[in-house]
C-alpha cells in the first residue's frame, strides 16, 4: 500500500478544505465523532463520500477527562461508547484508532499502581477484540513523562503489544516526540513492524525539525502507512514532504 | 399492568457532568429514556423518582408500598450509610433492587459496605446504566415476559462464554435448602442458560469445580478461547487471591455471580476479593443472576445490540 497523507479535521470547513488542498484522508478524535447527532454524521459521511476522502485514522480513544487507570473507571460505559464510535469511523472509512491521550493511562502516584495497569491490559484486550469485527487497529502511542507516566518508550511500547498479544494492537510515533520517548535513529529499523502510522509537523509553519534525516528514515524502513499533519497544514506543506520524500 | 418505580439517590441528577470515567456520559433523562424504552417494549409501566434528600426518598418509598409491584434503587452515595432507607425499605413488601452504574467493589474502601444490601432482594452492579434493564428483568417473571433477548441477524461472529461454577455448588438442591433452595440445581440451570445461549447463536461452556486450583488452571487457558466468563466461585469468592490473579490475566470480561444475596447472610461473605477485576456483579435471584449475566455479557460483546 503506498503512503497517504492525512490531516487533522475538526469540522465540515476542514473536510472541504482538505479535499481541495489534496489530502487522501483526515483524522478525527474519536469524541468529536461521538458528539455529532445522527444528522450531522450522514452530512459529514456525505461531504466525505463527495469529496472523496475518508477518515483513515481516528484519535483519542477516550475523551479527555476520563481515565483509565482510575478506580472505579466503567469499562462496561466506556465500550459502549467504542462501539458507537467503531460504528461510525468504519462508515467513514476508518482503519485505525489511535490512544494518544497520556491523561487516560495515568497512573497512580502514592499507591500500588499493579490494579491500574490490569485495568489497562483489560481495556486494550476488550477495545481490539470490538475492533476487530471492523478491521480497524488499535495504535498506542508511545509518550514523554510531560504527558503521561505510563508507556513512555517504544521498547515499553513493545512489551505491551507482546503481553495483548493480538493481530490489530500496534503502534505509532510522533515527530514532535521523539526526542521525549528517548526514540533513536536505530530504532526505526529495530520497530519498523509496528510502527502503523506517523504524525508529522507542518514543515510551513515550523522550521524546528531535521525533516530531511527524520525522512530519510522512515524511507529507510519503507514506511507506507500513513501521515498525519495538523489541522493548520496546507496544500504547500504536503508538497513539501512529497518532493522531499521523491528527492531522497 | 404492572408498575415499577424507579428511585434515583443523591448526585445522580449530575449523571453525565460528573465523573464521567465512572458513570458514563449519559445523562439522568437518557437512563430514564432507555428504560421506559425497554419497559414499554414489555408493556411494563414506570415511574422516575430522583432526589437529593433522605428523607423524599423514605416518604416516596413508603407511598410506592402496595401502589407498585416492584422498584429499582439506586440510593447513590445514601448506600453506605442512611439507615432511615435501610428501614424504609424493610418496612414495605414491594421487592427492592439495588443497581449501582459503577462497581462499587472497584472503588474506595466506603463504597464496598451496602447497608441496604440486606433488605434487597439483590443487588447488580458495575454495567453502567445497562444494570437498570437488568434490575427490570430480574424483577419480571420469565414465565409472563419475553425477556431474553434473541439473535436478531448473525452480525457477530460465534461467541463462546466460559461458565464457571465453584465449590460445592454441585450440591445445589440438596445442600442448604433454606438458604439455596430446592428448585434449582446446577444442571437445571446449566441446562436453561444453554437454552437461552442457544436463541442468541452463544455458546457456553459450563464446569463446575470443587478444587480452587482446577478453577485457576481454567481460567489461565481461557484467553483466546472465549469472548467472556460467568462465574460463580461460591465461597472461594471470599478468600482465594489467586483466583483474583487468575481472573485479572484472563483480560477477558468476567461477570461475578451469586444465587443468594450474600449481605443477607453472614459477615464473611459480604466480601468478595474478586469483585475488584470483575467488570460487575448479580446477586441475589436464584439461576436468575446467570441469565442475567449472559445478558450482560451478550449485551457486552455484541457489537450492534444493548439488551
Amino acid at each position: 500500500m503506498s503512503i497517504r497523507w492525512s490531516k487533522i479535521a475538526n469540522n465540515s470547513n476542514d473536510i472541504l478544505m482538505a479535499s481541495s488542498e489534496g489530502f487522501d484522508s483526515v483524522e478525527m478524535s474519536i469524541d468529536y465523532l461521538i458528539n455529532l447527532n445522527d444528522e450531522e454524521f450522514l452530512f459529514q459521511k456525505n461531504l466525505m463520500i463527495e469529496k472523496n476522502l475518508f477518515c483513515e485514522t481516528c484519535n483519542s480513544i477516550l475523551p479527555k477527562s476520563v481515565s483509565v487507570t482510575e478506580d472505579g473507571f466503567n469499562i462496561y460505559v466506556w465500550m459502549d461508547y467504542l462501539k458507537k464510535a467503531a460504528r461510525r469511523a468504519s462508515e467513514l472509512g476508518c482503519k485505525t484508532f489511535i490512544w494518544n491521550n497520556g491523561r487516560a493511562r495515568l497512573l497512580p502516584l502514592e499507591e500500588d499502581s499493579g490494579h491500574a495497569k490490569e485495568q489497562v491490559f483489560q481495556f486494550v484486550y476488550m477495545v481490539c477484540e470490538l475492533l476487530k469485527h471492523y478491521d480497524i487497529t488499535l495504535l498506542i502511542e508511545p509518550l514523554g513523562f510531560t504527558k503521561t507516566n505510563y508507556i513512555n518508550s517504544i521498547n515499553e511500547t513493545q512489551q505491551l503489544l507482546n503481553l495483548i498479544d493480538k493481530d490489530n494492537f500496534s503502534s505509532l510515533v510522533s515527530m514532535s516526540g521523539l526526542s521525549e520517548i528517548g526514540f533513536q535513529d536505530d530504532d526505526f529499523k529495530k520497530f519498523s513492524t509496528i510502527i502503523k502510522h506517523v504524525y508529522v509537523e507542518d514543515p510551513i509553519a515550523s522550521t524546528n525539525y531535521d525533516y530531511p534525516n527524520i525522512f530519510k528514515n522512515f524511507k529507510s524502513i519503507n514506511y507506507s502507512c500513513s501521515y498525519s499533519l495538523p489541522n493548520s497544514a496546507n496544500k504547500e506543506s504536503i508538497n513539501y514532504y512529497k518532493k522531499l520524500l521523491s528527492n531522497l | 399492568m404492572v408498575t415499577i418505580a424507579i428511585i434515583h439517590g443523591p448526585n445522580l441528577n449530575m449523571l453525565g457532568k460528573r465523573e464521567v470515567g465512572i458513570y458514563g456520559g449519559q445523562t439522568l433523562d437518557d437512563v430514564n429514556r432507555s428504560i421506559k424504552e425497554k419497559a414499554d417494549s414489555l408493556e411494563v409501566k414506570t415511574e422516575y423518582f430522583q432526589s437529593n434528600s433522605e428523607s423524599d426518598i423514605v416518604s416516596y418509598l413508603h407511598q410506592c408500598n402496595g401502589r407498585v409491584d416492584g422498584i429499582m434503587i439506586n440510593a447513590g452515595a445514601f448506600t453506605h450509610y442512611s439507615y432511615s432507607l435501610r428501614d424504609a425499605i424493610a418496612s414495605i413488601t414491594v421487592p427492592v433492587i439495588e443497581v449501582h452504574i459503577s462497581n462499587i467493589y472497584k472503588r474506595e474502601e466506603f463504597r464496598h459496605k451496602s447497608v441496604i444490601a440486606p433488605v434487597c432482594v439483590g443487588q447488580i452492579c458495575g454495567f453502567g446504566t445497562t444494570g437498570y434493564l437488568l434490575a427490570l428483568k430480574s424483577l419480571l417473571s420469565e414465565s409472563k415476559y419475553d425477556l431474553w433477548p434473541k439473535q436478531q441477524e448473525k452480525n457477530t461472529k460465534k461467541r463462546k462464554f466460559l461458565v464457571i461454577s465453584g465449590p460445592n455448588l454441585n450440591l445445589l438442591g440438596d445442600r442448604n435448602i433454606a438458604v439455596y433452595g430446592q428448585e434449582h440445581k446446577l444442571e437445571n440451570i446449566f441446562g436453561q442458560l444453554k437454552d437461552v445461549a442457544h436463541n442468541l447463536d452463544i455458546e457456553v461452556e459450563h464446569f463446575q469445580f470443587n478444587h480452587e486450583g482446577d478453577i485457576v488452571d481454567t481460567l489461565q487457558k481461557s484467553t483466546g478461547n472465549y469472548d467472556g466468563i460467568i462465574i460463580n466461585a461460591g465461597a472461594l469468592a471470599h478468600y482465594s487471591y489467586s483466583l483474583r490473579s487468575a481472573i485479572g490475566t484472563t483480560l477477558l470480561p468476567c461477570i461475578e455471580v451469586f444465587l443468594t444475596n450474600v449481605h443477607k447472610r453472614e459477615e464473611f461473605r459480604h466480601k468478595s476479593v474478586i469483585s475488584a477485576v470483575c467488570l460487575g456483579a448479580i446477586g441475589g435471584f436464584g439461576a436468575k443472576s446467570y441469565l442475567l449475566a449472559l445478558d450482560s455479557l451478550e449485551s457486552l460483546t455484541n457489537i450492534e445490540s444493548k439488551l
